[in-house]
């Protein structure tokens, strides 16, 4: 099954309230930060090149639980940063898993081996593991060998204990069609996983190699030929149709930056999780006094190469609901355990 | 600074004011605009009017502020900066559906969604029209600044009533609708256009008046004072 129907009807109930209450915005994803401290320096990253005195600051877990209650939104999904490397992981991950947050824990899975003891299973918890690649290029994005065996042995323990784990992978230019395929039928059929999410990287000025991202063309045709595969019908992404459309170029949509507030060490980031032009100190003066015109496809040049499901996922969401069609292609999608297109 | 406020056709120019001049479309609309420049020499040209939604965020209605334009050749040119800016704050300020982004410019009407949504993928500019590159150019080569807003009348999501495909800013308004009435499975997309013809031309009268005030008040940095 792809996205568990139980997150597909509290979601779901959540749109719903949002209509009825007439809003014009409202979070779908909290994106959390509780460290930029990472155990990698990932080729593509743009988030850790911070100073050591921030570097150093962590989110204590009343101030993520904070923010999860602040926020509303009903998945939160824990980023940074390498999540497990937070002393309180875990209390955080259980505080929220206690307010029925659908919890994605997203790490690289170094860690995870020892971690797994003393987090608990849930079905509002989804360990998400980074996953670039198959072995070599896997490694090579991260920087560092040996991280793929890693990230499969995590992955095997995970599922042995009985947690959800699904795994997310950034296409860069040197994701070929056919390596993709390759990886994402190891995951489906060697790792068992849940489900897959999939995102072209975003250009960060700040990146170490700046020569790996693609172009917004380049991004539509390699989505193209990927889920072009012959396979695809075997694969399980975490994605609604309308968005795995977006990426191949067949629909059309602008970015929706405040479905996925990000909460980070120095407040709440504007405007989306990608850029930070500056923080907000509360949640409402972030949706409230940010110039959301200003940001998008066609609005800033920062937004030109960005396909990013941080930001798009979160429009191809509200187009679901609001296409009698669509909502039949998602509810296919959970129920069926695949994506349909 | 002056100020010279046009619009290719006399319905987006009553809507922009009575201050608004009538230069019509394509390259007799090139050249009236460089009559009226030589005649009124402005600082600043104005350019108003509809435009086709590529932005599926946008409905009818919605204003965009070019922040630059592009041709079909891909040369792409910038108003002022700060001008723009200075507009962007004012039409937030007064509560304006409006965003601040790209515009294209093409030779014919873009009549179908799924060509839209081609452009869309292609330039990311929000909105497509027939004129304001072309008057931008011709802005410049007078040694003019210029702005452009534009209104959506058919949203990124629809098409264009068969009538209207080949329209080239001749034929009068009781054309097009015979036209349209001409044809049954022209009624709804027509019925619809109406309806947001009147929303699109009721925020450039809302809208024109702010941006004519920003581009009127705003001093360029001099090149003296940078020096």
């Amino acid at each position: 099954m792809g996205i568990p129907l139980r997150q597909a009807f509290a979601v779901s109930r959540y749109l719903l309230k949002q209509k009825l209450l007439r809003k014009e915005r409202y979070p779908l994803v909290l994106m959390l930060e509780p460290l930029y401290r990472c155990n990698l320096e990932c080729e593509g990253c743009g988030k850790i090149q911070h100073p050591e005195e921030i570097l150093n600051t962590y989110l204590s877990p009343q101030d993520c639980w904070e923010a999860a209650d602040e926020c509303g939104a009903p998945v939160v999904s824990i980023a940074g940063g390498e999540p497990l490397i937070h002393p309180q992981i875990d209390e955080i991950v259980e505080g929220l898993v206690e307010r029925k947050k659908f919890v994605y824990l997203c790490t690289n899975a170094i860690l995870l081996d020892r971690w797994l003891p003393k987090l608990k299973p849930s079905p509002y918890l989804t360990i998400s593991v980074h996953m670039d690649g198959l072995r070599e290029q896997h490694d090579k994005a991260v920087d560092r060998d040996g991280v793929f065996d890693k990230a499969v042995a995590g992955i095997r323990k995970a599922k042995e204990q009985g947690y959800r784990v699904s795994t997310n992978t950034t296409v860069f230019n040197d994701s070929s069609p056919e390596e993709m395929g390759a990886l994402f039928n190891f995951l489906m059929d060697d790792l068992n996983i849940d489900g897959m999410m999939v995102s072209p990287g975003y250009d960060y000025p700040k990146a170490p190699n700046q020569s790996v991202f693609l172009k917004r063309p380049e991004m539509i045709a390699t989505f193209q030929s990927i889920l072009d595969s012959p396979d695809r019908r075997r694969w399980r992404f975490f994605h609604t149709p309308a968005f795995l459309d977006f990426l191949q170029g067949k629909r059309a949509m602008q970015c929706t930056a405040w479905g996925n507030p990000t909460r980070s060490v120095l407040g709440w980031q504007r405007p989306c999780y990608l850029m930070n032009e500056s923080y907000a100190t509360s949640f409402v003066e972030l949706i409230e006094e940010t110039e959301w015109e200003r940001y998008g496809y066609g609005r800033d040049a920062r937004c030109t190469n960005c396909m990013a499901h941080c930001g798009y996922e979160a429009t191809a969401v509200g187009a679901t609901m609001e296409s009698p069609l669509e909502g039949i292609r998602a509810a296919l999608g959970t129920l069926g355990g695949r994506a349909t297109s | 600074m002056s100020l010279l406020l046009v619009a290719p056709t006399a319905r987006e120019a009553r809507a922009l004011g009575s201050d608004c001049h009538i230069t019509g479309t394509g390259e007799a609309g090139q050249e009236a605009l460089a009559g009226l420049l030589r005649e009124h020499g402005p600082d600043t040209v104005l350019i108003g009017g509809l435009c086709g939604g590529l932005d599926p965020s946008l409905g009818a209605g919605h204003l965009i502020l070019a922040r630059e334009v592009i041709d079909e050749a891909g040369e792409i040119r910038q108003p002022p900066a700060m001008t723009v800016t200075n507009a962007r704050r004012a039409l937030r300020n007064e509560g304006a559906r409006f965003v601040c982004s790209r515009l294209v410019t093409v030779a014919s009407p873009v009549a179908t969604r799924d060509v839209k949504r081609e452009l869309w993928n292609e330039h990311g500019a929000a909105g497509v029209d027939m004129e304001t590159a072309a008057f931008a150019r011709v802005a410049a080569e007078h040694g003019a600044a210029w702005m452009a807003l534009r209104a959506v009348i058919d949203p990124a999501a629809t098409s264009l009533p068969a009538a209207l495909r080949s329209w080239n800013g001749e034929r009068s308004d009781l054309a097009l609708a015979l036209g349209i009435a001409a044809r049954p499975t022209d009624w709804l997309a027509g019925g619809k256009l109406a309806v947001a013809l009147r929303s699109a031309l009721g925020a450039l009268r809302a809208g024109a008046p702010i941006v004519a005030r920003v581009a009127r008040d705003t001093v360029p940095l001099g090149d003296d004072l940078l020096a």
